[in-house]
C-alpha cells in the first residue's frame, strides 16, 4: 500500500473517508497537530500528505514554503473556506491540489489515483537503470528503501538543505553522496565533516577557516570545509555533537551565506549546499539541548528518514551475499553463505545496520573455509542474536512480516527443527509452518 | 508500545465514552515485506442483533492495552458512511 498522511482535527471527516483512501490504495495515518505531522513526516515520508488549509495556520504554511515539501511528495491542501487567496497561497507553498470541505469523495478518489499513478508508473524520461533496485552505491529492493530512492531522487536537484536522520550504519554518508551527485553540483566537492570526531575547539577553524596568528600555532591561513566546498556541498555528519555555540555560528552562516574565518575581519561569500545527518532522534535531541531549535528547523528544510536494516526485509541477505561476492571478486576466492548462515543473518536485530552486517561478513570471509559457516560469524551476531534461550527480541517499531518471520524461526529452532511442535506451541497449521519456512529459507521438505 | 495480535483480535471496541461499539474481527496488514498494520476490520453491532464489518484506519484506533480494549472516539455519523467492507 501507499503512504498517506492527513493532517485534520475533525475526525469524523477523516474516518468518513477512510474508505476512498484504502480503495485507491492508500494506508492511512491520521495526525491532528502541526507539530504531530512534522514528527511522521520525518519518520516515516508519506507518499501524498493532505493538510487542512485552516488547521495549518501560518506557521504550517511557512513550514511547507520553507520545506518546500510539495517539491517531493505530492501535496493536497483542503480548506473550509475555498477562496481563491486560499487556493493561491496553497499552490504558493507547493500544493498540487486543492479540495473544498465537505469533501467530495469522487474528486479526492481523483486526486489520489493521480498521486498513485505518478508513483507506480514510471515516468516517461525514466531509463531502465533508473528501476534498478539500486541508487548510486545504495543497494536496496525493500519498500522502505524504495521510497528513500524516491525521495532521494527527487530532492537531490533542488538545493534544499537536508536533515538525514537515522541510527548508526543506515548509510546517510551514502545518501548524502547520492544527493551530491544527483545534484547541478555534482561537479564540484563533496566535503565531509563528522562533527563527533573532531576536537570542539579545533571544529570553528576547521568549518570556518583561520587567519594566520588567530591563535597560537595558526602559523598559516587555513581555508575552511566550507570554502573548501564552495559550490558543492558540505554534509556535516552528527551534527548533534557541535557545541551550542557553534552552533549559532553555523546558523548565521547558513542564513547569511557568508564564513569569516577566525581571526579575520571581513566575510567571505561562499555557495554551499549543507547536508546534516544525526543518529539522534531531533526531537529528544531539543529537548535535551544538544540541538539548537533554530538550527534545526533550519538544518530540517528537507528531512529524509534512512531505514535501519533490521526494516529493510530481504535486503539483508541481498547485501550480505553482495558484500560477499566483493570479497571474493577481490581475493579472486568466491565463498558462499551456508543455509543455516543465512539464517542467523536473517534473524540478527543489526544494531549496527549495514555497517555491522558488511563487518560481520568481512569477518567470516577471512576465516571461512569454502563455504561461510555460522562459527565463521563474529559472536555478536551469533550469540547476540535475538535468540537467547527461550527469548525472542523483538524491537518496536519492526513490520509484522519481520515479526512474523523471526517469531517462526526461532520456534521452530527453539524445537530443535522439530515443525509439529512449533506449529501446536504457534497455534498454527503444520502445512502453514511448511510453507512460511520455504518462503524463508527456500527448504522444499 | 508492543502489542500482541492475539490481543487485538477479538477486543471490544469502544466509543469515547466507553460505550461498546463492536470488536476488531481482523487485521489489514500492508504487504508483502516489510509490513505495517493499515486497517482494522471491525464488526459494528447493530440494533436488532445483526453486524456490520467496516475497516478503520489503524492510526485512528487507541488500544488500551490494560483494558483489553480499543477506543474508536468518532460519531455514530461517521461510523455510518463507512461502506460495509468487502473482501478483496
Amino acid at each position: 500500500m501507499l503512504h498517506a498522511l492527513v493532517l485534520s482535527d475533525d475526525t469524523d471527516r477523516t474516518v468518513g473517508l477512510s474508505d476512498v483512501f484504502r480503495e485507491a490504495g492508500f494506508a492511512l495515518q491520521s495526525v491532528s497537530t502541526l507539530k504531530d505531522a512534522r514528527g511522521a513526516l520525518l519518520r516515516d515520508m508519506p507518499d501524498v500528505a493532505l493538510m487542512d488549509y485552516e488547521l495549518l495556520g501560518t506557521e504550517g504554511l511557512e513550514f511547507l514554503e520553507t520545506s518546500r515539501l510539495g517539491h517531493v511528495i505530492d501535496l493536497v491542501l483542503f480548506s473550509r473556506e475555498p477562496e481563491l487567496g486560499t487556493a493561491v497561497r496553497g499552490m504558493q507553498v507547493g500544493a498540487a491540489d486543492y479540495i473544498s470541505v465537505p469533501v467530495d469523495p469522487d474528486r479526492l478518489r481523483k486526486a489520489l489515483e493521480r498521486v498513485a499513478e505518478g508513483i507506480t508508473q514510471p515516468a516517461p524520461d525514466e531509463s531502465e537503470t533508473d528501476r534498478l533496485p539500486a541508487l548510486g552505491p545504495m543497494y536496496g529492493d525493500s519498500p522502505p528503501m524504495r521510497r528513500l530512492f524516491r525521495v532521494l531522487k527527487k530532492v537531490a536537484p533542488t538545493d534544499m538543505t537536508v536533515l538525514l536522520v537515522g541510527e548508526s550504519g543506515v548509510g546517510k554518508e551514502l545518501a548524502a553522496g547520492v544527493i551530491h551527485q544527483l545534484s547541478h553540483r555534482s561537479g564540484r566537492p563533496l566535503e565531509v565533516v563528522n562533527c563527533g570526531a573532531i576536537n570542539a575547539e579545533i571544529l570553528e577553524s576547521e568549518l570556518f577557516g583561520h587567519e594566520k596568528g588567530s591563535f597560537t600555532g595558526a602559523t598559516r591561513s587555513h581555508r575552511g570545509f566550507f570554502e573548501r566546498a564552495d559550490g558543492g556541498t558540505l554534509f556535516l555528519d552528527e551534527i548533534t555533537e557541535m557545541s551550542p555555540a557553534l552552533q549559532v555560528k553555523l546558523l548565521r552562516v547558513l542564513e547569511s551565506g557568508r564564513v569569516r574565518r577566525v581571526g579575520g575581519e571581513s566575510d567571505i561569500s561562499i555557495d554551499v549546499r549543507v547536508i546534516a545527518a544525526t543518529n539522534r532522534d531531533p526531537e529528544r535531541a531539543l529537548e535535551s539541548g544538544a540541538l539548537r531549535e533554530d538550527l534545526y528547523y533550519r538544518l530540517a528544510q528537507f528531512p529524509v528518514r534512512v531505514p535501519a536494516l533490521r526494516e529493510r526485509g530481504e535486503d539483508i541477505l541481498e547485501l550480505a551475499r553482495r558484500f560477499a561476492e566483493d570479497l571474493g571478486d577481490a581475493q579472486g576466492l568466491r565463498k558462499k553463505l551456508s543455509n543455516k548462515t543465512e539464517e542467523i543473518l536473517r534473524m540478527h536485530s543489526w544494531p549496527g545496520n549495514v555497517r555491522e552486517l558488511k563487518n560481520a561478513v568481512g569477518r567470516a570471509y577471512v576465516v571461512a573455509g569454502e563455504t561461510i559457516e555460522p562459527e565463521d560469524l563474529p559472536s555478536t551476531v551469533v550469540e547476540g542474536g535475538p535468540v537467547d534461550r527461550d527469548y525472542l527480541r523483538i524491537v518496536i517499531g519492526q513490520p509484522l512480516t519481520e515479526i512474523e518471520r523471526r517469531a517462526i524461526l526461532a520456534t521452530v529452532e527453539h524445537f530443535e527443527g522439530d515443525k509439529k511442535a512449533a506449529a501446536r506451541a504457534l497455534g498454527v497449521s503444520l502445512k502453514t509452518i511448511y510453507t512460511k519456512l520455504k518462503k524463508y529459507r527456500g527448504e522444499s521438505d | 508500545m508492543t502489542l500482541r495480535i492475539s490481543q487485538l483480535l477479538g477486543a471490544p471496541v469502544v466509543d469515547g465514552q466507553g460505550e461498546p461499539l463492536g470488536r476488531i474481527t481482523d487485521l489489514l496488514v500492508d504487504g508483502p515485506q516489510p509490513a505495517s498494520l493499515c486497517y482494522a476490520l471491525v464488526d459494528i453491532d447493530r440494533h436488532g442483533g445483526d453486524t456490520r464489518t467496516v475497516a478503520v484506519p489503524w492510526s485512528i484506533l487507541q488500544p488500551r492495552p490494560p483494558d483489553r480494549q480499543v477506543v474508536l472516539d468518532v460519531s455514530a455519523a461517521a461510523l455510518d458512511r463507512l461502506r460495509d467492507f468487502t473482501p478483496p
